[in-house]
């Protein structure tokens, strides 16, 4: 990874006003950015962070700024976000020290996202067009990224993806008289013969092609009686994504062939004039032709939620709202506030969580099980899973005793260390059921941090200036160390500053 | 009759075999799953066979009768491919199987060009997400098709054939700035724009483009479904650069240039037969709302004087209709008519008739909109509002068109003809020219002509020859009122 530090020059100079100017670049061309945003943050002042847009010739300016610390990032759509000093692009940024009179002169490159390209190829190594291929997180199981087309040349292009390793996946697809089945690259119909792209900032990955091979998919179709003129959709999602099919006028609905293997059908329709919303969640095992799929729409499931102490007492809903999250086989939606202890929700799997607190932590979690639910700490997600119509209680144990972890992080001199960011990982939360972001703490003058509301289980602690939020394959290469934490216990764990050399 | 893949065991005697292998004109690589059609020339010994080739671009039609065919493959996104043309747009020519013979052919697949470029601002640095549009470089501009730029600014536009064109790129409402649909480099009219002449296979490189900077506009669409209530609208607002379409009962289009728009709200109803929609012409100068009370539109009915009664409804006339926009013509639909009327969506159509032999189309009226004087036999524009009456008039006394087509004093087999109605604006025709091809004789026939000026051209050098190449092609000037002989010598590019 090219070292984002050696991409920033400063040169501090005394003027009458203190002031932070600079100009911002395109990493690659060092073009001009015009309409960057620039933002300028006080550092332990509360005072309130400063955005401007750069000129025409990628310009920016703060004039008149008082004395003291400054961070400074600059972002603009299609770059990477940038903050000034980083070393890596998973660095925070280095504050600027102003003091009165100081001009401190910057110039900020912006580096653009990674991409992967490549040719859909038949057996002759000519292009297939129109074929989907899709981008997945190289991790178990892969999280879906992204998707694209083929064109006329069967190339696609996959862009925007953060550095790391993916998966490259062509999805299934049938042509006249032949079917191609879901093909990771490396010519493998599974995800760990695949063969990986490392992607970094600025880097495309070129001639990642696929060879799709060849199969039987499957017809899946249906009918959604008693809706003529509404506006249903259907909606069938996999481990590939989510595909809608339109709806006729007689209900009836198609899909394109899909590839054998589990995928989740959500119908959804407006209630009538009365609002609202109906729905029908069904789990479907594609391993024949599926031609007449008959899908009920009812009204949504009712939720009611429920907080108990550890002797059984009823709480009332804490200020700190739910969150909730509908998820399938594609991935989770964005998360959502529940802020009434009774709430409908369309049918389907869903993600809810108790967000952190320093008054409480969460002990024990019930609710309607899903199959796919993972067992273990409920200070997480928790998934459920809400049929059509269902009444369904959801209840949180609360205990008013968390955890707490508090220590000193020295540097390698044993001197304690300032400011220093510390991450707390929930090390024994399966990762799919951890909340963002992670918990953070930051050392006081004495090298001290604190941190509190922790939920009982094992923690994994990192402090380092090296990382914004360090993910669990850094925390392990970083050789986090581990704590755990009971109820109402409170854990010491000095730490060592992690530096990246 | 269709054939899947091979091998086929003949089963006449005497039969013969037609095989070959598809490949990729640029490559060599074998096409797999090409669709292969054998289609005899009129008069011709033979049936028309499909077949599609296997894993190694290889067909073969076993048991085929002896004859004279013309071999055609497809595969998308290929153009389709003749066996024995000599360019990209020229005719097939005839292959001749006899009996117990092993015909063996080869069919190459060209693919069609594409423009590419970077849409840039100011720094030279890429933009974003802008749309960008090719157009054919005529006047009016055709639409032809568009395509986003990626998070580059890099844009490709393919499928195109060959011809000159123009790219335009959207307006668009970017970080604070509006930009104005602007042609390359940067240019606001079509005339000081940048053309780029593709041939076929070509790739258009470095097509950039600058928009610049400049006001635009909103238009807030607030649309009611009345008859009856609630049911969900679809908006779509058409400009000559694009269609947008939302499903929403109102919707705020923003990122506007001023100019003129269309806005389309259509609406189900409980009834699959019946539709309800409004239509709203807007000239766009400022910001603007637009409020639209959706109505259940009656159908439209078809007249037709000088058929039978039943006519429509027993197949003998064939009405085609397509809808007409800012930004074209759509799609051409086959018009179902039940008790000779039919609910179409509301807006400007075009309607055409294609009547059954011995009749031609001798008039046109109704539904307000463009009256042209003159032929009626192409298409003819109406606005569909609520109701009304569309009447065709036919006659039948058509006039036709008969010859021989030699070279060099022998009779030529399968040799395309062309006739061109002159005096029928090419925006108005249903097809460029009227096509045929000469039988076993060499003979050729069109009936049921409107009386009017053609022009007659034989040639393999065209698949469909334009005004410009008929002209240079020196066709044959004809005034068709009844039956009109005109033999013709094959014409040949030296």
């Amino acid at each position: 990874m090219r070292q984002l530090s050696a991409l920033f020059a400063v040169t501090v100079c005394t003027l009458h006003a203190a002031a932070i100017r600079g100009t911002v670049v395109e990493n690659q061309t060092g073009y001009p950015l015009a309409r960057a945003t620039v933002t300028v943050e006080p550092v332990g002042s509360g005072s309130e962070a400063h955005s401007v847009l750069t000129n025409l010739s990628g310009i920016f300016e703060f004039s008149a700024l008082a004395p003291g610390t400054y961070r400074v990032s600059a972002s603009k759509l299609a770059f990477a976000p940038v903050q000034y000093g980083q070393k890596r692009w998973y660095s925070p940024g280095m504050p600027i020290g102003l003091a009165a009179g100081d001009t401190a002169s910057l110039t900020i490159r912006m580096p653009r996202y990674g991409a992967i390209t490549g040719t859909v190829l038949d057996e002759n190594d000519v292009g297939l067009h129109e074929h989907l291929v899709a981008v997945y997180t190289n991790t178990r199981p892969p999280t879906l990224v992204a998707r694209a087309p083929t064109d006329d040349r069967g190339m696609y292009r996959l862009f925007g993806l953060r550095p790391g390793s993916y998966l490259i996946r062509s999805l299934a697809k049938e042509y006249d008289d032949e079917s191609y089945l879901p093909t990771f690259y490396g010519e493998s119909p599974t995800v760990d013969p695949a063969h990986a792209i490392d992607v970094t900032l600025d880097g495309q990955v070129d001639h990642v092609d696929l060879h799709p091979m060849t199969g039987r998919l499957f017809t899946v179709s249906g009918r959604v009686p008693g809706r003529y003129g509404q506006a249903v959709s259907v909606t069938l999602s996999s481990d590939s994504g989510r595909e809608t099919a339109a709806v006729d006028s007689r209900g009836n609905f198609r899909f394109n062939p899909m590839a054998p293997g589990q995928y989740e059908l959500l119908a959804e329709a407006p209630a009538g004039r009365s609002g609202g919303l109906e729905a029908a969640f069904q789990v479907l095992t594609v391993d024949r032709d599926l031609t007449d799929i008959p899908v009920r729409l009812g009204p949504p499931a009712v939720v009611q939620l429920v907080f108990e102490d550890t002797g059984g007492h009823p709480l009332e809903m804490p200020e700190i709202s739910l969150l909730a999250r509908h998820k399938d086989a594609a991935g989770e939606d964005k998360a959502e506030t529940l802020r009434e202890p009774r709430v409908t929700l369309p049918p389907g799997r869903w993600d809810v969580a108790l967000p952190p607190s320093a008054a409480y932590c969460v002990v024990g979690f019930s609710g309607p099980p899903s199959e796919s639910a993972s067992q273990g700490r409920t200070d997480g997600w928790n998934e459920i899973l809400l049929a059509t119509g269902s009444q369904n209680v959801v209840k949180f144990v609360l205990s008013s005793s968390p955890g707490a972890i508090s220590g000193t992080v020295k540097n390698a001199n044993g001197d304690a260390v300032t400011g220093v960011p510390v991450f707390i990982e929930p090390y024994d939360l399966d990762p799919r059921k951890r909340t963002e972001p992670m918990r953070t703490a930051s050392t006081d003058e004495k090298g001290q941090y604190n941190v509190g509301g922790l939920a009982p289980g094992v923690y994994r602690l990192l402090a380092s200036f090296d990382y914004q939020m360090p993910e669990a394959a850094q925390m392990e290469a970083a050789e986090a160390k581990t704590v755990r934490v009971d109820e109402a216990a409170h854990a010491v764990l000095d730490l060592e500053e992690f530096v990246i050399h | 009759m269709r054939i899947w893949l091979l091998p086929l065991v003949a089963g006449a005697l005497h039969a013969a075999t037609v095989r070959g292998t598809v490949v990729e004109n640029q490559t060599g690589h074998p096409l797999a799953h090409a669709s292969v059609l054998l289609e005899p020339v009129p008069g011709s010994t033979g049936i028309r066979m499909t077949g599609r080739t296997n894993r190694y671009g290889l067909f073969e039609f076993g048991g085929t009768a002896p004859g004279i065919y013309i071999v055609q493959a497809t595969r998308a996104p290929f153009l389709t491919a003749y066996y024995g043309q000599k360019r990209w747009n020229s005719a097939g020519m005839p292959l001749t199987v006899t009996e117990s013979e092993t015909q063996f052919v080869t069919i190459r697949m060209m693919r069609f060009a594409a423009i590419g470029g970077t849409v840039v601002d100011e720094n030279d640095v890429g933009q974003p997400e802008f749309e960008v549009a090719a157009y054919k470089d005529t006047r009016p501009l055709q639409l032809v098709a568009h395509a986003i730029a990626d998070e580059r600014g890099v844009y490709r536009i393919y499928g195109l054939l060959p011809g000159s064109y123009l790219v335009r790129s959207a307006g668009k409402q970017f970080q604070g700035i509006g930009y104005k649909p602007t042609f390359a480099h940067e240019a606001e009219t079509a005339d000081q724009a940048r053309s780029v002449d593709l041939e076929i296979e070509q790739e258009a490189r470095e097509l950039n483009l600058r928009p610049l900077p400049g006001r635009l506009f909103s238009l807030s669409v607030a649309a009611t479904s009345a008859d009856p209530e609630g049911m969900p609208v679809t908006l779509t607002l058409v400009s000559e650069m694009s269609r947008q379409v939302v499903k929403s009962a109102s919707h705020t289009f923003s990122g506007l240039p001023a100019g003129e728009y269309q806005v389309f709200a259509e609406a189900p109803t409980y009834s699959p037969e019946a539709k309800q929609g409004a239509y709203e012409r807007v000239y766009v100068t400022k910001d603007t709302q637009v409020g639209m009370l959706l109505r259940q539109i009656p159908p439209v009915t078809f007249q037709f004087d000088g058929v039978p009664v039943n006519a429509a409804d027993d197949g003998a006339v064939k009405l085609l209709g397509r809808r007409k926009d800012l930004a074209g013509s759509h799609d051409t639909q086959a018009i179902k008519l039940a008790d000779r009327r039919a609910t179409l969506a509301v807006g400007p159509w075009e309607f055409a008739v294609v009547p059954a032999d011995g009749y031609y189309v001798a008039g046109f009226s109704g539904l307000g909109g463009y009256r042209p004087s003159g032929r009626f036999d192409g298409w003819n524009e109406a606005t569909v509002s609520y109701g009304g009456t569309v009447r065709f008039t036919l006659s039948s006394s058509p006039g036709s068109l008969h010859g021989t087509v030699s070279d060099t004093g022998e009779p030529v087999i399968g040799a395309p003809v062309f006739l061109e109605p002159v005096d029928l604006e090419p925006a108005r025709r249903i097809t460029d020219t009227y096509v045929t091809i000469t039988d076993v004789h060499g003979r050729y026939h069109f009936g049921g002509l409107a009386p009017g000026h053609y022009r007659v051209l034989s040639s393999f050098e065209y698949q469909m020859p334009d005004s410009k190449i008929m002209t240079e092609a020196q066709a044959k000037e004809l005034q068709i009122g009844a039956d009109v002989g005109q033999d013709l010598d094959l014409y040949k590019i030296r």
